[in-house]
């Protein structure tokens, strides 16, 4: 799977080290700046720093200087240097624009802007439907930013494994996805979010995920960074899908002891190889009740957080927002 | 070709062995004899009279692993002197000296060491965390208690806590924090209780080309060959240091010269205290304010700086570390 998003750019994409490639002037690019060993290497292309000025030349050097024919992943970084998360549109026509130099591109992730450069929500994520089709070897592919332009359905036969990273996915994505057709589809992470940012995805919004109907070969779902874990436990508690599923991971949101317990109160979840909720706020008695119901399976509980006190109420929170 | 008959003590699965080959071919030495490390721990291994072994790590680094560090180093101490014994009876010679390898990879000794040798280190604190006995290149753990990204990471298991390395930044809630989770102090009682834990109250960075850099540098006989900046605010799952070193010409035009040939210095005196290793490796945490430059790391293993090539005018110019250090063994 994808690494988790907190903070940082990704170091590892497609279980290849990530080089990070942001020269932007032929002439200061000298024999061995880049590794010869292509194929070993993640490539992320776009602005490092602040006040670079676009990535329009990087990305046209880097198709210069790298053999791109031999890259298997592919990560666009920031377009602009200038922090306003926008220009998505631009990296993603440029790479549009040079599809069949990327012959061997088996994933991609769009826009792994670590939040010094860009917070998540103010990257402007597009539509990825033109570069799905554009690659037909995908068999990855993560997306970072707000997801709340016009998301169409995704379609790819041969694609493994969805990752959408966002501080709020807006339920017209979160639909979009239900609805795309993705035979091939074995893991999906989701990063739902909370309504401030777009997010507020509803039970109905993600049924044809949960019901089962859109993806029949999915072993791994992550509804991740909820702000409602709780109720998605409880349907999840029901829900057909989470019969197929190795792993279930509703790590990084607000789960507290009533979703965990409406959970454990639903079919059986034994099979499952892996049950992620790091980021909660579980009672200790409530990890215990975990641990002894499920045994066999590798829990992770990490990060159990406190409540904070808002307007005189308890308040729980999401790892990743704004 | 060199006449020079060589064997290479190593792990298999270790990518040291196809770096060691990939530098025998560079300086037109005969390949390695390959001698898996398991052969000298059950007493099969032999060696033959005056070949020259390098031993590489009994264990390959695993960045993510925090404890059981002193288990490790014993294990490794164990081993050098199962092969110190082998080398005595077939007149082998080792490339390194065992007590000063083991002494490198202490950090609480290697840094008592230095500073008896009027080398600066880190001063004695509580503000980074590192493992006692792990080598140059694992994770640094930034800031024990406070809010500032760290790469420590509490993993809870059904047997209780651990600490891990994670390559990525993570907030760890400060104690007494209203906003904090309830893990700080859990961290905090682990780090106590753990006597692998190394401290330092300092670790300085230099701010060059827009990223926070420390210093590697290759010591070959004394002399600075290589030299790269480590990124120190950055996840890096593999380092690659080919090309241009554009932060050492940063760090040349903003501090000078002498600055730079200051750090050349510390890393060239860290050297002399180690006189058994002839290739190390100096890690060295630059100050650019008006703090001493120190050591905060010696690796006797020779400095990992993949790609790099020696400096001009040294004897690793157009060549890599590992390939210097061989021609460095030629003329032993």
């Amino acid at each position: 799977m994808i690494e988790e998003f907190r903070f940082d750019a990704l170091a590892v994409f497609y279980d290849l080290p990530v080089f990070a490639f942001a020269f932007s002037d032929p002439d200061d690019l000298v024999p061995g700046d880049v590794p010869p060993d292509v194929e070993a290497w993640a490539w992320r292309v776009g602005v490092a720093e602040y006040e670079d000025s676009d990535a329009g030349e990087i990305f046209a050097l880097f198709l210069d200087a790298v053999d791109t024919a031999r890259i298997k992943a592919l990560l666009l970084g920031a377009w602009y240097g200038d922090v306003s998360g926008e220009g998505v549109d631009k990296f993603q026509q440029a790479l549009l624009a040079a599809a069949d130099r990327f012959p061997a591109l088996e994933a991609l992730f769009i826009s792994d802007i670590p939040q010094e450069l860009s917070e998540i929500s103010w990257i402007e994520q597009q539509d990825p439907g033109d570069l799905l089709a554009a690659f037909p070897r995908l068999r990855v592919l993560g997306m970072r930013g707000r997801l709340d332009g016009q998301i169409k359905p995704f379609a790819h036969a041969g694609l493994e494994e969805l990752v959408l990273q966002s501080g709020g996915l807006p339920p017209e994505a979160v639909r979009a996805v239900g609805n795309s057709s993705l035979p091939a589809l074995t893991n999906l992470d989701l990063y739902l979010g909370i309504r401030q940012y777009s997010g507020g995805a509803t039970i109905e919004d993600l049924s044809p995920i949960l019901f089962g109907t859109a993806f029949s070969g999915l072993r791994h779902l992550g509804l991740r960074d909820a702000e409602n874990v709780d109720e998605l436990a409880a349907v999840l508690a029901h829900a057909p899908i989470v019969a197929r599923l190795e792993s279930l991971d509703l790590s990084l949101g607000t789960l507290s002891d009533a979703g965990a317990s409406a959970l454990l109160a639903g079919q059986p979840l034994t099979h499952l190889k892996r049950l992620d909720v790091h980021h909660h706020f579980l009672s200790e008695a409530m990890i215990e009740r975990l641990w002894q119901a499920l045994p066999d399976v590798e829990i992770n509980v990490s990060e159990r957080m406190e409540p904070r006190e808002w307007n005189g109420q308890e308040s729980r929170y999401v790892a990743v927002a704004e | 070709m060199s006449d020079l008959r060589w064997a290479l003590l190593h792990t298999p699965g270790d990518p040291a062995a196809s770096a060691w080959s990939a530098a025998a071919a560079a300086v037109d030495v005969p390949q390695p004899r390959l001698v898996p490390w398991d052969d000298v721990l059950n007493g099969t291994a032999s060696f033959g009279d005056g070949e020259l072994v390098h031993a590489e790590r009994l264990t390959p680094v695993v960045p993510t692993r925090y404890g059981d560090s002193r288990d490790r180093h014993e294990r490794f101490a164990a081993a050098l002197a199962a092969l110190n014994t082998r080398l005595a009876a077939d007149k082998a010679a080792a490339t390194a000296d065992a007590a000063a390898t083991l002494l490198a990879l202490d950090r609480k000794r290697c840094t008592e060491h230095l500073a008896a040798a009027s080398i600066p280190v880190p001063e004695a604190g509580e503000g980074f965390i590192r493992q006692r006995f792990a080598e140059p290149g694992d994770a640094i753990s930034e800031d024990r208690r406070g809010s500032i990204v760290t790469t420590l990471a509490l993993v809870r298991t059904r047997s209780g806590h651990e600490l891990h390395h994670t390559l990525h930044s993570h907030y760890h809630r400060a104690v007494g924090d209203e906003d904090a989770g309830c893990e700080a102090g859990i961290v905090d009682e682990l780090l106590t209780r753990d006597e692998e834990t190394f401290t330092a109250g300092d670790l300085p960075t230099a701010y060059l080309n827009r990223a926070q850099h420390r210093f590697r540098f290759a010591v070959i006989d004394g002399r600075v060959t290589h030299a790269a900046g480590l990124l120190a605010d950055k996840p890096v799952a593999r380092e690659y240091f080919g090309g241009r070193r554009r932060e050492i010409a940063a760090y040349h035009e903003r501090f000078g010269p002498e600055a730079w040939q200051r750090l050349i210095d510390i890393a060239e005196q860290a050297a002399t205290a180690f006189p058994g290793l002839r290739a190390i490796g100096v890690d060295i945490a630059a100050n650019q304010v008006n703090g001493p430059d120190v050591v905060y790391d010696v690796d006797p293993f020779g400095a990992r700086l993949p790609a790099a090539l020696g400096m001009p005018g040294t004897a690793g110019e157009g060549l890599e570390v590992a390939a210097t250090t061989l021609r460095s063994w030629m003329t032993r």
